[in-house]
C-alpha cells in the first residue's frame, strides 16, 4: 500500500471574501479556532453561512475544504477509500482526512442531510482527542494544528424529518446567523450585485415584506442571495420589476395566490 | 285573537313588501357574471396585506346601505343624495370590501380592490377608526374623515410608491361615480366641492396630519377656516360626507358581545327544522342603549308571548315581534334587510328562521365559553368555517384518554378463529420488511468487492479487459414509514351488518389483525380511536402509541372499543397529524377507518363538517402526510371525494370483509 502524494491545498481565495458581520460572530469564530473548538452555524438558506466560513478561512489564513452533504453521503466519502489500480490498491484520502492531515478548515454544508451513521465519525474529532481513526488502514490520525471542523444547517428546513442527534449537537459551539439588518443587507446587495443604492434599498424592503409571508405558505423566504441575483439582473439592463419576478417571485412558489400577492408587492415597491 | 292594531301593521307591512318587490323587479339586473368578485381575490389580498403590514386583517364583505324608506324620504330625515352601493370600510380591526365592483374590466377591478384593501389597512395602522372623532360635530367629522383618508394614502404611497398609478385609477373611478353636484342640497355642496377637488388631486391645501388626534384638531380648525358651516336651516344630516370607494367608511369598533351563559338549550327533535333564507344585506349591529332594556317606554307594541327566540329588533324602540310562527322566512328576511340597524339578541330556544348573510356578525358563541374547567380542557385545534373562509381559532378541544382494558376472552377467541389467516399475514408482512443489503459489483462504493476483484483479475489474466465494477456498497433500502390508524368509533358503528355482528365488531377484528401484521412489518405505527360530542369533547383514545410494541395490553384495549358519540373528524385528523409529524420518518401514512359522514350534535352536521374535514386533510397533505380513508358507508361517494380527493379513499361494499380488505390495502399502501 502506498500513500499518493497530494498537491498542497490551495489557501483560501485571493482577496478578502466580502462579509459584513452582524454580531460578534467573527470574534467568536476566532476564539473557537484558537481553541480548536468545532463550530455549528445555524441559519436560513442564503443568509451567508458559506460566505462567512470563506471569510474566516481567509482571515485565519487556513485552507478551506467544503463538503456539500447529501443523503447518500457515507463515512467513506468523508474519510477515504481504497482505489484499485492495475497493479494493486491505493488508499485515497477523503476530504475530511485531508483536512485533518493538513490543518485545514473542513466545512460540512447542510450536515443534517447526511446519514446519521456518517455524522458519528466526527465524534472523536470534536472532543479533546481531536483524533480521526481510519479503521480500513488502521491509521490513527491526530489532527494537525489549525484543523477546525465547521458544520452548517438550516433549522427551518425539514425540521421534523431530519435532525442532528443530541449527542452530536453538544459537541459544537453554535452560532445563530440570520438575515442581516436592513442597512447591512442593502450594503451587501449593493456591493455584491453592483446595483445602485436606491434599488438595493428597495430590493431589501421588498424582501422584508416577502419574509412576512413565511407562515402564510411560503416554505422558504427570499434570501440575500436571491436579492443579489435580482440586483445583478438589473445591472445587466433588465427592468427591475421583471428582474424581481424572475429572480425572487418565481423561484419561491408555484401557488397562484401567493405568486399573485408577491407580484403585487413587487409592483407596489418599485415605481 | 289578533288585535286591531296588529292587523293594521301587518297589512301595511305586506303592502310595503309588495311594492318593493315590484320596484326591484323593474330595476336593472344586479351584476353581470363576468365581473370580478371579492372572493376571487380575497386570498391574494390577505397575503398582500400581511406582507406589507406584518399583520393579517380579516377581509369581510361590505353590505350595501339600507334602501331609503319612503317615509324617510318624505320627512327628509336624511338629506339626499343617499349612498346606494357598498363601500370599503374598517372598524380598526377588520376590513370590509364590496362583494363585487361591477366593473367589466377584471384587471382594473383587481387593481381597485388592491388599493382599497391597502388604504383600509393603512387606516387601521394609523388608528383612524379608533380615535374619538365621533364626538365631533358631523361636518368636522366629515373633514376628519377626509384628512385621515388623505394622510393614510400619502403614507401608503411613501411605502409603496409603485401603487401611485392604481391610486389615481381608484380616485378617477370614485370621482366618476359620484352623483352630480346639483344632486346635493345647498348645505352639503361646499363640502362636496372640496371632496371633488381632492379626488382629482387639485386640493393641495390639505395639510398632512401625523396622527388621528392631530386630524381631529385640524378638522375643527379647517371647519372654521373654510367656512363650510351651512347657513341656518340647511340640512346636512348625520353623515354629510357622501362615502364612495375612495373615502370608504370608518365604523365604530366592534364591541365585545356578552356570552350568555347556558345559552345552549337541549336539542328538541319535536321542533320543525328552521326555515332558512338568504339576506340581501345584513343590517348593522346596533348596541343597546344603556337604559333601553329597562325602559318602560319601549312602546305599546312590545309583546313577549313566551320564551324568546333570537330575534332582530328595529332601532327605534318599536320592538316588533316579527319572529312569529306565521311569518314566512322570506318576508322576514326582506324586512330585516330593509332595516339600517338591528340589535343582536341571543336567547335560548331553537330559531324558527335562519337568515344567511354574506357577512355574518361576529359570532361570540364561537369563542370558548370561559366556564370550561381546566380539567375538561384538552388540546385545542382550530376548525375551518367555509362560510367565512377562515379558521375558528381553538374551536375544538381534543381530550386524549387511554382505552380501558377489554375482555381477554374476545381476544383469545378472535385470534383462535383467525389462526390460519394469521400465519399468512405474518409471513406476507415480514416479506415487506426492509434490511440493509450489500450491493455488489458497484462502480463506486465503501469497500472493495473481493469476489468481483478476483473475477476481474482472473479475467484480466485470461486476456479480457479490467472491469471497473469492483466495489460494494451498503444500501439501506429503508422504507422509513410511520403509520397511524385513526378509527371512527362513533355511535353509528353500533349498526348491525350481518350474522348478529355490528360494525364495531368487524372493526375490532380488523384492527387486531392489522396490528399483528404491522408488528411483523417492523415500521412504527400507532392506533387511535375517536368520537366526539360537541366541540369541547372530541375524545381520542390511544389504543397503541408509536413507542409501545404490540402485546396483550394493546389487544385488550382493542377489545374494549365500543360505539360512543358522533364523528367530529376534523379535530381528530388534526390531532393525529400532529402526532404523526413527531415521528422521524420520511413517509407518513394516515389511514382513517370510517363508517359515515362527519357529524356532531351542533353545526358540524352537513357542509360545515365536510369542509372542515377536507381542510384538515389538506393540512395533513401539506405537511407531507399521505392520508387514506377506508369506509363502509355506501353513500360515501357523495362526500369522500370532496374530503380526501378522488384517489385517496376506498369503499368497502361488504363490511364483514373489512379484516381482509384492510390488510390488503395496508400492503398496497406500504409497498406503494
Amino acid at each position: 500500500m502506498t500513500l499518493p502524494e497530494y498537491p498542497p491545498l490551495a489557501k483560501a481565495s485571493e482577496g478578502e471574501p466580502f462579509y459584513v458581520p452582524c454580531g460578534n460572530e467573527v470574534a467568536m469564530f476566532e476564539r473557537c479556532h484558537a481553541r480548536g473548538l468545532a463550530v455549528m452555524l445555524k441559519g436560513p438558506t442564503g443568509c451567508g453561512k458559506t460566505r462567512f466560513v470563506e471569510h474566516m478561512a481567509w482571515k485565519l489564513d487556513r485552507p478551506l475544504i467544503t463538503v456539500a452533504c447529501h443523503d447518500d453521503l457515507s463515512a467513506s466519502d468523508l474519510i477515504g477509500r481504497f482505489l484499485i489500480r492495475h497493479d494493486g490498491t491505493v488508499w485515497q484520502d477523503g476530504p475530511l482526512t485531508r483536512a485533518v492531515r493538513e490543518g485545514a478548515i473542513c466545512y460540512l454544508d447542510e450536515v443534517v442531510e447526511a446519514r446519521q451513521d456518517t455524522v458519528v465519525v466526527l465524534h472523536a474529532l470534536t472532543d479533546h482527542r481531536r483524533l480521526l481513526p481510519i479503521d480500513k488502514t488502521g491509521e490513527l490520525l491526530m489532527a494537525a494544528p489549525g484543523f477546525q471542523l465547521v458544520i452548517s444547517y438550516n433549522p427551518g428546513y425539514q425540521r421534523m424529518l431530519k435532525d442532528l442527534k443530541p449527542s452530536t449537537r453538544q459537541r459544537f459551539v453554535a452560532m445563530d446567523l440570520d438575515f442581516p439588518g436592513e442597512d447591512a443587507e442593502a450594503k451587501i446587495v449593493e456591493r455584491e450585485s453592483g446595483v445602485d443604492a436606491p434599488t438595493s434599498r428597495a430590493l431589501v424592503t421588498l424582501a422584508r415584506r416577502l419574509r412576512a409571508l413565511r407562515d402564510r405558505g411560503l416554505a422558504e423566504v427570499p434570501s440575500t442571495r436571491l436579492l443579489i441575483a435580482a440586483g445583478a439582473l438589473c445591472v445587466d439592463g433588465i427592468p427591475v420589476r421583471e428582474a424581481c419576478l424572475a429572480a425572487i417571485v418565481s423561484p419561491l412558489s408555484d401557488d397562484e395566490a401567493l405568486v399573485g400577492a408577491m407580484r403585487d408587492l413587487v409592483d407596489g415597491t418599485f415605481i | 285573537m289578533a288585535e286591531a292594531e296588529e292587523v293594521l301593521t301587518d297589512a301595511a307591512r305586506h303592502a310595503t313588501v309588495f311594492a318593493q318587490r315590484l320596484w326591484r323587479r323593474y330595476s336593472p339586473a344586479p351584476d353581470a357574471p363576468a365581473s370580478l368578485s371579492l372572493s376571487e381575490v380575497a386570498e391574494r389580498l390577505e397575503l398582500l396585506l400581511s406582507a406589507v403590514f406584518g399583520n393579517s386583517y380579516r377581509l369581510r364583505i361590505a353590505q350595501p346601505p339600507a334602501r331609503p324608506t319612503l317615509l324617510g324620504n318624505w320627512f327628509g330625515r336624511t338629506p339626499r343624495p343617499q349612498r346606494l352601493a357598498a363601500v370599503p370600510a374598517t372598524d380598526g380591526t377588520s376590513i370590509w370590501l364590496p362583494r363585487s365592483l361591477d366593473i367589466p374590466d377584471r384587471a382594473l377591478a383587481a387593481n381597485l380592490y388592491r388599493v382599497m384593501a391597502l388604504q383600509q389597512a393603512m387606516r387601521i395602522r394609523r388608528g383612524s377608526a379608533l380615535s374619538l372623532w365621533r364626538s365631533l360635530p358631523p361636518l368636522a367629522g366629515a373633514l376628519y374623515h377626509l384628512l385621515e383618508v388623505q394622510a393614510a394614502e400619502r403614507e401608503l404611497l411613501e411605502e409603496m410608491p409603485g401603487f401611485a398609478e392604481s391610486v389615481r385609477a381608484l380616485r378617477a373611478c370614485a370621482h366618476a361615480r359620484r352623483p352630480p353636484l346639483s344632486a346635493f342640497g345647498s348645505a352639503r355642496r361646499p363640502l362636496e366641492a372640496r371632496v371633488r377637488a381632492l379626488l382629482i388631486g387639485e386640493a393641495d391645501c390639505v395639510p398632512q396630519s401625523p396622527t388621528p388626534e392631530a386630524s381631529c384638531e385640524l378638522a375643527v380648525r379647517l371647519l372654521a377656516e373654510w367656512g363650510l358651516e351651512p347657513a341656518s336651516g340647511g340640512r346636512i344630516g348625520q353623515e354629510p360626507l357622501f362615502a364612495d370607494w375612495w373615502t370608504g367608511m370608518l365604523l365604530a369598533p366592534s364591541p365585545h358581545h356578552q356570552h350568555s351563559a347556558g345559552a345552549q338549550s337541549p336539542f328538541d327533535p319535536t321542533q320543525a327544522a328552521p326555515q332558512s333564507v338568504r339576506l340581501e344585506r345584513r343590517p348593522d349591529i346596533r348596541q343597546a342603549r344603556p337604559d333601553e332594556d329597562e325602559s318602560e317606554e319601549s312602546g305599546p307594541l312590545m309583546i313577549q308571548l313566551d320564551e324568546p327566540h333570537p330575534h332582530a329588533e328595529d332601532p327605534m324602540g318599536l320592538q316588533r315581534p316579527i319572529d312569529r310562527d306565521d311569518a314566512d322566512a322570506e318576508l322576514f328576511g326582506e324586512m330585516l334587510g330593509d332595516l339600517p340597524q338591528a340589535r343582536l339578541v341571543a336567547s335560548p330556544g331553537r330559531p324558527k328562521e335562519v337568515l344567511l348573510a354574506d357577512d355574518p356578525p361576529d359570532a361570540s358563541a364561537n369563542a370558548l365559553a370561559p366556564g370550561v374547567s381546566a380539567l375538561q380542557r384538552g388540546i385545542a385545534y382550530p376548525e375551518w368555517d367555509y362560510r367565512t373562509q377562515h379558521y375558528r381559532e381553538q374551536n375544538a378541544l381534543v381530550q386524549v384518554r387511554t382505552a380501558p382494558p377489554g375482555n381477554p376472552a374476545w381476544v383469545a377467541e378472535t385470534l383462535e378463529s383467525h389462526q390460519g389467516l394469521l400465519e399468512g399475514i405474518r409471513r406476507r408482512f415480514e416479506l415487506l420488511r426492509t434490511h440493509r443489503a450489500w450491493l455488489r459489483g458497484q462502480v463506486d462504493g465503501d469497500e472493495l468487492d473481493l469476489d468481483a476483484y478476483v473475477d476481474a483479475v482472473a479475467n484480466l489474466r485470461a486476456g479480457s479487459g479490467l472491469t471497473d465494477r469492483l466495489y460494494r456498497t451498503q444500501r439501506c433500502a429503508e422504507r422509513n414509514l410511520a403509520i397511524l390508524l385513526l378509527i371512527d368509533v362513533s355511535g353509528s358503528t353500533d349498526s348491525w351488518i350481518s350474522q348478529g355482528r355490528r360494525v364495531i365488531d368487524v372493526e375490532r377484528e380488523a384492527l387486531l389483525l392489522v396490528s399483528i401484521a404491522l408488528q411483523s412489518l417492523g415500521a412504527p405505527y400507532a392506533i387511535q380511536a375517536f368520537s366526539g360530542q360537541g366541540r369541547e369533547a372530541v375524545v381520542l383514545r390511544d389504543i397503541k402509541t408509536f413507542e409501545e410494541a404490540y402485546g396483550q395490553e394493546v389487544a385488550l384495549r382493542i377489545a374494549s372499543l365500543e360505539p360512543e358519540h358522533y364523528t367530529r373528524c376534523g379535530a381528530a385528523i388534526r390531532h393525529a397529524s400532529a402526532n404523526l409529524m413527531c415521528q422521524p420518518a420520511a413517509r407518513r401514512l394516515l389511514l382513517v377507518l370510517s363508517d359515515g359522514k362527519p357529524s356532531d350534535n351542533d353545526d358540524y352536521e352537513g357542509r360545515y363538517g365536510v369542509e372542515d374535514t377536507r381542510q384538515a386533510v389538506l393540512e395533513a397533505v401539506l405537511q407531507g402526510i399521505s392520508p387514506f380513508c377506508l369506509t363502509i358507508d355506501r353513500q360515501a361517494s357523495a362526500y369522500l371525494p370532496r374530503i380526501f380527493g378522488a384517489t385517496r379513499y376506498a369503499l368497502l361494499p361488504r363490511p364483514e370483509l373489512l379484516p381482509t380488505v384492510l390488510l390488503d390495502w395496508m400492503r398496497r399502501l406500504v409497498q406503494g
